[in-house]
């Protein structure tokens, strides 16, 4: 029974599969027209050193495919923007049948859950969408080792593991990156695999090698570097780097790093295990083998538009430090303004930030000086510029901030950095504002900011005559003068006197009783002078012989030349003092105003007498 | 006493270094595109007490920036009363005063003259030339007072420098007098009446920007409502006091 209602029930089941044969012979074709659009990733885990390969295909009978457009990433960064494209077509039962890939490269930003989101192809004007992704990324320590074995698409490829002839030594070249941006750095390193049982040992560079389109810098391997284990192909190799060098594209398009020939001295265990010839040891020899590292291509990108105007070609990541070494000078004493800028990038290339200093400073080219840290994964280091500054002028004045630009690969963007500006105080004096002349080369823009400020108490402007100095300035020197010419008149009245007058006419008279005063203190001395100097002028003035006349004939002389009375008993009064203190027993000391007394008396003598005859002058 | 007499002598030090430090940071905002928040944060170095003709310069590109023509004008004025023979005061002035776009009357001979010796010698200048040449005169007056001798060559320069010394003595008046008249911007738009009344006839319209001489306030000197003005063209009238900002 049991085998009847089988051989029943396998008949129904035998018809019913005969009837969906039929139904598929004619279902497939329908089938096979129709358009499917799917998108994949090469792994759901990640480490977060990997490269995650994200595909979309697209298969069925179309002829045209629209643009496409990556898909939006999060935690993800594009090795690539533009995808590698392959196709397939195929002709079954007379069904053409094509099919698409697309494929991007990521490289994750961290660990995480990393997302792909939908990515719409418009085949035949159709758009078909794919659903997103996510991808897990760990630490790249806790990824299998033979992860890291899965090579990109630029690295050197593996050897062709067979059954037999599967080397145990190999070299391979594994760039950091199979894209870069112009000038970016990409770290190629040279990788030597190695089963158990093979010791190499002194390995040396055999032969030239380039690069040609790449600035190219060698780094420095840690000796205390130690292997690593890989799994390949069901196999266990040793890994140990060999050779590290740092590249930085010079102009874009796909650039090929040279083919690199290695010698290596290895130990391989002899069959026999006895001895070899030269170099065995214990059961194994030294052999000394060429091993060569394919090259690799590194495709070369342009940097975007939109450089900032500080940019001067540098990529990768740098920080920017500005310190002067003095902050207050003198007048011409130099100051140095060092700005150093630090990271990871092509230290070598990296050009002075442009910068300039106020006008009142003399500015120097500035002195380069870098240092490179080769002992590491990628090139990194500092450069140093020193800006020397000399200022000829007196004043505080504010150093602008240094700007620099540079492009950064991993965030594809721009970056400026500015420094902080610097207050500088130099003693001295200053002088006029030099960069305050206008732009010659755009005379409608304004002028400035100016950066330096001679600096003043704010105050209300004051008119040029509510100034002390302007009025101290004209009024002084004006009383100065007043004053000056008042006691120039004041001498002028005095010696525009009768006495002055006379004396003027009369010279020798007038050194006489200049003689005379000066013999003051002698009495009798001085009154002899004096009227030696009186009858002498007596006798000029009166055309006589005044000098020898006795008082009475003087007298009479003097009222016959119309002189008064008055000035001849002054006379005569005169001349007895002075022969009483000549001839006397006790001369007294003169009056002090005797000399003037005897000017006044011949002043008037002058004034009153009537003029002499000319000729009984000249007898006289 | 002695602290309060360090506070009284460290003050000023302090609110110059302020001043320094907004000044700084207003051309830094400056270079950034930020003519607004640079205007304040020169304003600020301006509150601090402290000025300079950099400064006003800067202030006046920031609000000509930021649209304010009044203010810029104002600014830019007052820059070149610190600095009349900067370039670049003078580069700025033109600038501004053609965005003011007013046309000035022609100033007389006296003025033109007196203008450009302000501008290129200044006031204080020419009184100190005017000085100088003063002294020598009176030097000269001072020897020949002193002396009765008959000197050709005092007389000669005398001839020479009593003229001379007046000659400069009227320019120097002209130009202190070109440069004390108070002057004002108008902030915005300003109507010139003929009396200092709102209700009084419009007889000039002048824009944002405009410079004009002030030759009367009317009460109460700064609280006065009203400004007797007159422009460069002669024209008196009465604007209202708070349009204008004096220079």
């Amino acid at each position: 029974m049991a085998s009847g209602k089988w051989r029943m029930a396998s008949g129904q089941q035998v018809l019913w599969v005969l009837l969906g044969l039929l139904g598929l012979l004619v279902l497939v074709p329908t089938a096979v027209a129709q358009v499917t659009v799917h998108a994949y990733v090469d792994k759901t885990t990640m480490g977060d050193g990997e490269v995650l390969l994200y595909t979309v295909e697209a298969s069925g009978d179309f002829r045209d495919l629209g643009p496409v457009t990556a898909p939006t990433t999060r935690g993800l960064t594009a090795v690539q923007t533009a995808p590698v494209q392959s196709w397939d077509v195929s002709v079954r039962n007379g069904q053409t049948r094509q099919r698409l890939r697309l494929q991007w490269q990521y490289r994750p930003l961290g660990t995480g859950t990393v997302y792909l989101g939908e990515t719409t192809l418009r085949l035949d004007g159709r758009a078909y969408t794919t659903s997103p992704v996510t991808v897990q990324v760990v630490a790249q320590a806790q990824r299998p080792s033979a992860s890291l074995w899965s090579p990109g698409p630029t690295a050197s490829p593996r050897p062709a593991f067979g059954d037999g002839g599967a080397p145990n030594l190999f070299l391979r070249a594994e760039p950091s990156a199979g894209t870069a941006f112009l000038g970016e750095q990409v770290v190629v390193d040279y990788l030597l695999y190695f089963e158990a049982g093979v010791q190499p040992r002194n390995s040396r560079i055999a032969s030239a090698w380039d690069a040609d389109g790449f600035w190219r810098e060698e780094l420095e391997l840690d000796p205390f570097l130690g292997t690593r284990t890989e799994t390949i192909g069901g196999r266990t190799f040793e890994v140990a780097p060999v050779k590290r060098m740092a590249v930085f594209p010079t102009r874009t398009g796909p650039l090929a790093v040279d083919s690199l020939d290695i010698e290596i001295d290895v130990l391989r265990a002899t069959r026999s295990g006895g001895s070899g010839v030269f170099g065995s040891l214990f059961g194994a020899r030294f052999e000394r083998e060429t091993l060569t590292a394919p090259r690799v291509t590194v495709e070369a990108r342009p940097l975007p538009p939109g450089a900032p105007a500080s940019f001067g070609g540098a990529v990768g990541q740098f920080g920017l430090a500005v310190q002067a070494d003095r902050l207050e000078v003198e007048v011409g004493e130099p100051v140095r303004v060092t700005a150093t800028l630090s990271g990871t990038g092509n230290i070598a290339t990296l050009e002075a930030p442009a910068w300039q200093a106020p006008a009142e400073f003399e500015q120097y080219p500035p002195r380069e000086a870098e240092q490179i840290a080769r002992r590491a994964d990628r090139l990194r280091g500092e450069k140093t510029f020193t800006f020397t500054l000399v200022p000829r002028s007196g004043g505080t004045f504010v150093l602008p901030p240094l700007v620099w630009s540079y492009f950064e690969p991993q965030t594809e963007a721009y970056r400026t950095l500015r420094s902080d500006s610097l207050r500088l105080r130099v003693v001295g004096p200053a002088a006029p504002l030099a960069e305050a002349a206008p732009p010659e080369a755009d005379p409608g823009a304004l002028v400035g900011p100016l950066t330096t400020a001679r600096w003043q108490r704010a105050r209300a402007a004051r008119p040029v005559w509510a100034r002390p100095w302007v009025w101290a300035g004209f009024g002084l020197p004006a009383l100065a003068l007043l004053a000056f010419a008042l006691a120039r008149r004041l001498r002028d009245r005095d010696e525009d006197s009768a006495a002055a007058r006379s004396l003027r006419a009369f010279p020798e008279a007038e050194r006489g009783l200049v003689a005379a005063a000066a013999l003051l203190g002698e009495p009798r001395v001085f009154w002899a002078a004096l009227e030696r100097t009186l009858r002498l002028f007596l006798t000029h003035r009166l055309g006589a012989a005044a000098h020898s006349l006795a008082l009475p004939a003087l007298a009479a002389l003097l009222a016959e030349r119309s002189v008064t009375p008055e000035t001849a008993d002054a006379l005569a009064r005169l001349l007895r003092e002075s022969d009483a203190a000549q001839f006397g027993p006790h001369p007294q000391p003169p009056p002090a105003d005797t000399p003037a007394r005897a000017a006044r008396l011949m002043a008037a003598v002058d004034a009153e007498a009537a003029p002499v005859e000319a000729a009984t002058a000249e007898a006289v | 006493m002695l602290f309060l007499l360090a506070l009284l002598l460290l003050a000023p030090q302090a609110e110059r270094a302020e001043a320094e430090r907004l000044f700084a940071l207003g051309n830094r905002l400056a270079d950034e595109g930020d003519p607004g928040g640079a205007a304040a944060a020169y304003e600020g170095a301006l509150g601090t007490g402290w000025t300079s003709p950099e400064l006003e310069l800067n202030l006046g590109s920031a609000y000509l920036r930021a649209g304010q023509l009044g203010r810029a004008v104002l600014h830019v004025e007052r820059a070149q009363r610190l600095a009349p023979r900067e370039p670049a005061v003078q580069h700025n002035l033109r600038l501004v005063r053609e965005r003011v776009g007013r046309a000035e009357a022609p100033p007389s001979p006296a003025e033109a003259a007196a203008r450009w010796l302000s501008v290129r010698l200044g006031a204080g200048e020419v009184t100190a030339g005017l000085l100088v040449l003063y002294l020598a005169a009176l030097g000269l007056v001072a020897l020949r007072l002193g002396t009765r001798a008959a000197r050709p060559w005092l007389r000669r320069a005398l001839v020479v420098l009593v003229p001379l010394t007046a000659l400069v003595a009227v320019a120097a008046v002209l130009t202190a007098r070109t440069e004390a008249a108070p002057s004002a911007v108008a902030l915005a738009g300003v109507d010139v009446r003929s009396a200092p009344s709102g209700t009084a006839p419009v007889t000039e319209h002048l824009p944002e920007g405009a410079v004009l001489a002030v030759t009367e306030r009317r009460g109460l000197e700064r609280h006065s409502l009203w400004r007797a003005v007159r422009l460069s063209d002669g024209t008196v009238g009465w604007a209202e006091a708070a349009a204008l900002e004096e220079i």
